[in-house]
């Protein structure tokens, strides 16, 4: 038989034992890198959402629960606009309706979020637990979607850790 | 060369349409095997093998039976994967192997170089290119799944059939170190070390392909979830899980085995039931304000100062609390600032709901159903004994291997982490629930066991949805996910509608959508899946068809012309 002959069946034959000895495509052990998400804040503990929430944390000090919530909820488009998000969260802490020029003055800039970010604290009693309660929450609209940060508890533990709130959701995403 | 019996046979029209013949079988066979042996066992077992297994077979024999009006046993999964097996027909790998070298060798016996034949050379340069192309495809691309809720971001994609036990570990603030074991291995083997694990060593005590970690109060949930309700109340057993749940939760040790846990269930029918009124109204607070209603709270917590203010701190039974609530509710009215008339009657109808809710326990019933719901479970003891999840879960129920496309094995393993020789405890890792935090090497590691993650240069967010049906009809029209795209390298983000039959390309992957879930009404988890491909060879099978189209527009226009040419000259 002529040598080239022998070439010809021999790259068949490679073909076909690479592709038998390829076939078994399984996963092996690997280790790689992956980019890290920024951890929550020291105390703060994941915790079941409710409705639409993304993620929802406890604040917890030590082993004691502080009261404190914070939440973050997305929502399509602006997510029903500023105005009846602020007050909805006021009447989660039985306070009325503002609007306009009242409603402009509760709020404040978040220049870090953009130059559209909104924040808003306030202050009042909870219509559900009857308890002195304060929320601080701030709005963030992004890409056709809004970002709803709320932070909430007993008004003197959230003092102490809203400096905590405001620098993670610089990274909250 | 070209005279011997071998080459003749392997470049013989007979060699190619017997081939192309038992190619066409095996598609039938395969198709109809696919019912039993679920889409992927049966592409791996018909299509990318060699040879095909008898139990293949017989699956695929008991389809086509059927449709003769025959009613055999499918076979189980245990069968179809585990039985032994012997190659009894050709496979796909086996025929498109023959049918290339056929092709192949009888360019190379027969084939003479002329213009004219060039359109034929096309056309089978290019069905060469499908057939490698295809092999090329099978063993080099990567197929995976992205779900997204409207508003996530992801830079990964999970694997549609394997999982992986992870080890997520940080190596600096701006990246994490993954260290990934297939879970075929940890159901391979029972010890395994690498050197990419480091030190660490897994010696793997059980895995259950698909099953479900197990507790006394995760089985009184699910207990629970069997139980009838009445227009819209539960009944009186399942009234009586939460009790069972707390009263399992103080218990110390907590049931460790079946039998602790029946005579648990026996315990708490037999001792008497008389609770402390904060235990009452703890047991009322979960199962009516799932432990997070501030006005339950409230008025539990009210009704039980009222109680202790009647020096009733000791045990009551059922008959006893409800009263006390009852005369919670006539203190109420003859207060001297009673609350208002609306009020008043909502606090009424609540303290009412907590009385009857006391009264109506029925705990016989409760013992007797649950124990014999335990007994159907038939669990296996998890073999682990550190970690949250071996602590609340001691047992695993079995459940059946899914073949089907339609839904996943969620599979449970119980794993000993030896750690430069040293063991950290045996582990339960479940693919339903989440990471735990282990420390090993000195590091915060989290460990879990998940759908193999293929991680993308890329953080897809998920903006909108839309989903659009024919009018008057259910049939879908169109699939639509807006994405923000954002380079993991921090390049510039935009604006992607992937719909069907254009997909996104993105260095090498392509994401295609998938599935959605767009009810309106449920905001919450309006999703949408994109399948994600990663096929290096991906330009192959286009650039096959264009050179076969090539070559039979070459063939067909040479014969025209030539035609042409001999009608003008006659």
């Amino acid at each position: 038989m002529h040598r080239r002959h022998y070439k010809f069946f021999n790259v068949i034959l490679l073909g076909c034992c690479f592709g038998f000895f390829t076939a078994c495509n399984k996963p092996q052990i690997e280790a790689y890198g992956i980019p890290a998400e920024p951890p929550p804040p020291e105390g703060w503990v994941e915790m079941q959402t409710i409705g639409p929430e993304k993620i929802r944390y406890g604040v917890f000090e030590g082993d004691d629960y502080t009261g404190i919530t914070a939440t973050v909820t997305v929502l399509e488009g602006d997510g029903g606009g500023l105005e009846p998000n602020i007050n909805r969260w006021r009447g989660q802490l039985g306070l009325g309706k503002i609007e306009g020029a009242d409603l402009n003055a509760t709020l404040e800039e978040v220049p870090s979020l953009g130059k559209d970010a909104r924040m808003v604290d306030v202050n009042g009693t909870s219509v559900r637990s009857f308890r002195e309660s304060r929320t601080v929450g701030v709005i963030v609209p992004r890409t056709e979607l809004t970002w709803f940060y709320k932070f909430s508890g007993p008004p003197a533990n959230l003092e102490v850790h809203k400096a905590d709130f405001l620098d993670f959701i610089q990274h909250w995403q | 060369m070209r005279n011997t019996k071998l080459f003749k046979a392997l470049t013989s029209l007979k060699l190619t349409v017997t081939t192309l013949s038992l190619s066409m079988v095996v598609v039938f066979l395969g198709t109809m095997a696919q019912e039993n042996m679920g889409l992927k066992m049966a592409v791996d077992r018909y299509f990318k093998s060699f040879f095909i297994d008898h139990i293949a077979i017989e699956a695929a024999w008991n389809k086509t039976t059927q449709l003769f009006g025959s009613q055999p046993d499918p076979l189980t999964p245990e069968e179809l994967r585990n039985a032994k097996r012997w190659p009894v027909f050709p496979g796909g790998y086996l025929l498109g192997t023959v049918l290339l070298v056929n092709l192949l060798s009888a360019y190379y016996a027969r084939f003479k170089w002329t213009w004219s034949k060039l359109g034929i050379l096309a056309t089978h340069v290019g069905i060469v290119m499908l057939l490698v192309g295809q092999l090329l495809t099978d063993l080099l691309s990567v197929e995976s799944f992205l779900s997204l809720r409207v508003g996530d971001r992801k830079n990964y994609s999970e694997s549609f059939d394997y999982t992986e036990l992870a080890f997520v570990s940080s190596l600096n603030s701006k990246s994490n170190q993954v260290m990934s074991v297939p879970g075929w291995k940890l159901r391979q083997d029972k010890k395994i070390a690498d050197p990419t694990l480091g030190n660490l060593e897994l010696k793997v005590n059980q895995y259950w392909v698909n099953g479900v970690p197990q507790g006394p109060r995760s089985l009184a949930d699910a207990f629970k979830m069997r139980q009838p309700s009445h227009h819209g109340e539960d009944s009186p057993a399942a009234m009586a899980v939460d009790e069972f749940k707390a009263f399992a939760r103080d218990q110390d040790p907590p049931p460790r085995t079946v039998k602790d846990l029946k005579a648990l269930i026996d315990d708490f029918g037999r001792v008497d039931r008389r609770l402390t009124a904060a235990e009452w109204l703890g047991i009322y607070q979960n199962q009516r304000g799932q432990g997070g209603d501030f006005v339950i709270r409230m008025i539990t917590g009210q009704i039980a100062e009222f109680i202790a203010t009647r020096g009733k701190e000791g045990p009551l039974t059922p008959r006893e609390m409800a009263n006390e609530c009852r005369r919670f509710v006539e203190a109420l009215k003859h207060r001297e600032n009673p609350p208002d008339e609306n009020v008043l009657r909502n606090l009424t109808s609540l303290i009412n709901d907590v009385a009857a809710f006391c009264q109506q326990r029925d705990m016989t019933r409760f013992v007797r159903d649950f124990s014999a719901f335990v007994e159907d479970k038939k669990l296996q003891p998890s073999g682990a004994d550190s970690g949250l999840i071996a602590k609340r879960y001691p047992w695993v129920e079995e459940s059946p291997e899914s073949l089907s496309m339609d839904s996943r094995n969620l599979p449970v393993t119980s794993v000993e982490l030896v750690d430069n020789g040293k063991s950290l405890g045996t582990y339960l890792f479940s693919a339903r629930m989440i990471s735990q935090e282990i420390e090993i090497g000195g590091k915060d590691t989290k460990v879990s066991l998940r759908p193999k993650r293929h991680y993308h240069n890329l953080y897809m967010t998920l903006i909108k949805l839309q989903f659009e049906k024919y009018r008057g009809t259910d049939i879908p029209k169109n699939f639509e996910s807006r994405t923000l795209v954002e380079p993991s390298n921090g390049g510039a983000s935009r604006v992607v509608d992937i719909y069907m039959n254009h997909p996104l390309r993105y260095e090498g992957d392509t994401f295609y959508q998938y599935q959605m879930d767009s009810d309106q009404m449920r905001q919450a988890s309006r999703s949408s899946a994109f399948q994600v491909v990663e096929n290096p060879n991906w330009l192959t099978p286009y650039l096959g068809c264009l050179i076969v189209a090539f070559g039979l527009v070459y063939q067909f226009m040479a014969h025209l012309v030539g035609f042409v040419k001999k009608r003008k000259a006659a």
